[in-house]
């Protein structure tokens, strides 16, 4: 039986902010008292636990949040679950749930996929509690449902909108789905989106979808190996690529387009730059291929601060600012919005927000500002 | 009987920019694959006058594979648009076949197909 989010059916809030005019709610905003900014901007979070409503309410969110100076937003509370992790072996059918191989708790199976997919969640979802303060996916201790020896030899990790699938690969060009960190994390991350900024999946806001993924996936990743933003590798799939495959991994974060070339695969096709922006309409209009351009930003903000746990709290505070309609310029504004509370709040270290922008600048997606008269030295 | 297939997508966003398509007539095959071809595509359902293709759907599913199928026979065109979500379970040797097909057309034969 599929557990459906507790919150889902009993929290659409009577505040109706969708009839509040917006500059109401922008000078609520931005009251002195805390108290005031914090009431505007949680009841502005409840309304946007249902999903029907975001689009609604994104541009008023959008100012709310980011005038609000908030450095951190914490989703509506409500009753909680104990993100249980549940394997099931689907024993290459093209079905989920054939059979619970084990439950949360319980000793392994003996399985290495079954038992991989049960650590490696564990591992994220501990990672999201632990460092984001954050109770499985939806913040509400959503169970985790892993579906390993999925189909035919599948050669895909892949998130349904309710559980995970993984696939066993071909043993020749890809492998060990179930088994890599960066994979599962990357899944989960979906989750995550789906019940924060449910970013629409096509376009810019699928691009910064995959985005979030990949920044989850390297930040529990890393974090996991004990690696610093300086001796990672910043791959994302280097551990499912077969012995037939030629290339690094699937991605990289540090210099999109440069993870593989292959004769199956062809060429790396992500950009690093607005520059080379992908336009045409294979991948839901290249939500794989332009998430390269905020990927190599993130590296940047990571690598500059010395820190990925810190820059992937940033970015967790500002994925839960954005709204399934957000474009690459409205995220990194939010992300220097975001920084800067942050550093108010002392999480951050000065100068952080310059980090951001300045790293959004390299990337082509925003603009540096420069006083006249000043010259700029690359 | 003619066959067009092309896919894409998954967690890699694969073949995006160069779709893993295969295109075959079971006039030009060989009678075995001919045969085998022909009947795969018969047991898949897929055949079925007057079923309307699946639309793309817009559901949550991410980083699945979207396949796209087109068969002539009969003087018909059936074309189907899936994707790993929506796939009926009937039509998935025929898709397994495909895939097999065209990766190995593209590796030059230097995968095996399966």
């Amino acid at each position: 039986m599929i557990r459906q989010p507790a919150h889902v059916s009993h929290t659409r809030h009577r505040a109706r902010c969708d009839f509040i005019p917006p500059f109401i709610i922008d000078n609520l905003a931005r009251d002195d008292r805390e108290e005031i900014r914090a009431a505007v901007l949680a009841t502005a979070h409840q309304a946007m636990a249902s999903r029907t409503r975001r689009s609604e309410l994104e541009v008023t969110i959008d100012q709310v949040a980011a005038s609000a100076g908030l450095a951190e937003i914490s989703a509506a509370p409500g009753p909680t679950g104990e993100a249980n992790r549940e394997v099931y072996d689907c024993h290459q059918k093209w079905e989920k749930r054939v059979e619970l191989v084990r439950r949360e708790g319980a000793d392994p199976t003996g399985d290495a996929d079954a038992d991989s997919a049960y650590d490696l969640v564990g591992v994220t979802r501990d990672f999201l509690k632990k460092e984001l303060g954050r109770n499985s996916i939806d913040n509400q201790g959503l169970d985790l449902n892993l579906n390993v020896h999925y189909g035919v030899k599948y050669m895909n990790a892949a998130w349904d909108g309710e559980e995970m699938v993984f696939g066993d690969g071909d043993g020749k060009l890809f492998i060990g789905f179930a088994r890599s960190l960066d994979v599962i994390a990357h899944e989960l991350g979906h989750g995550v989106t789906q019940y924060t900024a449910n970013l629409n999946y096509e376009g810019q806001s699928g691009a910064l979808n995959e985005h979030f993924s990949d920044v989850l996936g390297t930040v529990v990743t890393q974090a996991h190996n004990g690696e610093t933003a300086a001796t990672a590798d910043w791959l994302i799939g280097d551990e499912i690529m077969g012995p037939d495959l030629q290339g690094e991994a699937l991605r990289s974060m540090r210099a999109p387009g440069t993870a593989y070339d292959d004769p199956l695969m062809r060429t790396d096709p992500q950009p690093a730059h607005m520059d080379l922006y992908y336009r045409g309409d294979a991948d839901n209009r290249g939500v794989h291929i332009n998430s390269g351009i905020p990927n190599r930003a993130f590296y940047l903000v990571a690598t500059e601060l010395g820190d990925t746990l810190a820059a992937g709290r940033l970015w967790y505070q500002g994925l839960q600012r954005l709204t399934p309609t957000a474009d690459f310029v409205t995220a990194a504004e939010v992300l220097v919005n975001t920084a800067r509370a942050m550093t108010k709040a002392g999480q951050l270290p000065k100068g952080a927000a310059q980090i951001v922008r300045s790293a959004f600048s390299e990337v082509g997606i925003l603009k540096l500002e420069v006083a006249p008269g000043v010259r700029r030295y690359r | 009987m003619q066959v067009r297939f092309q896919m894409s997508g998954g967690f890699g966003g694969l073949f995006a920019t160069a779709p893993l398509s295969y295109e075959a007539s079971t006039d030009d095959l060989p009678r075995q694959e001919a045969d085998l071809l022909r009947r795969l595509v018969e047991e898949s359902g897929l055949l079925v006058a007057g079923q309307r293709p699946s639309a793309r759907p817009r559901g949550m599913a991410r980083d699945v594979f979207q396949y796209q199928v087109q068969v002539i026979t009969g003087g018909r065109t059936y074309w189907y648009d899936f994707d790993d979500t929506t796939v009926p379970a009937r039509a998935r040797p025929l898709l397994d076949h495909l895939t097999a097909a065209a990766v190995h057309q593209r590796t030059g034969g230097s995968t095996e197909m399966t």
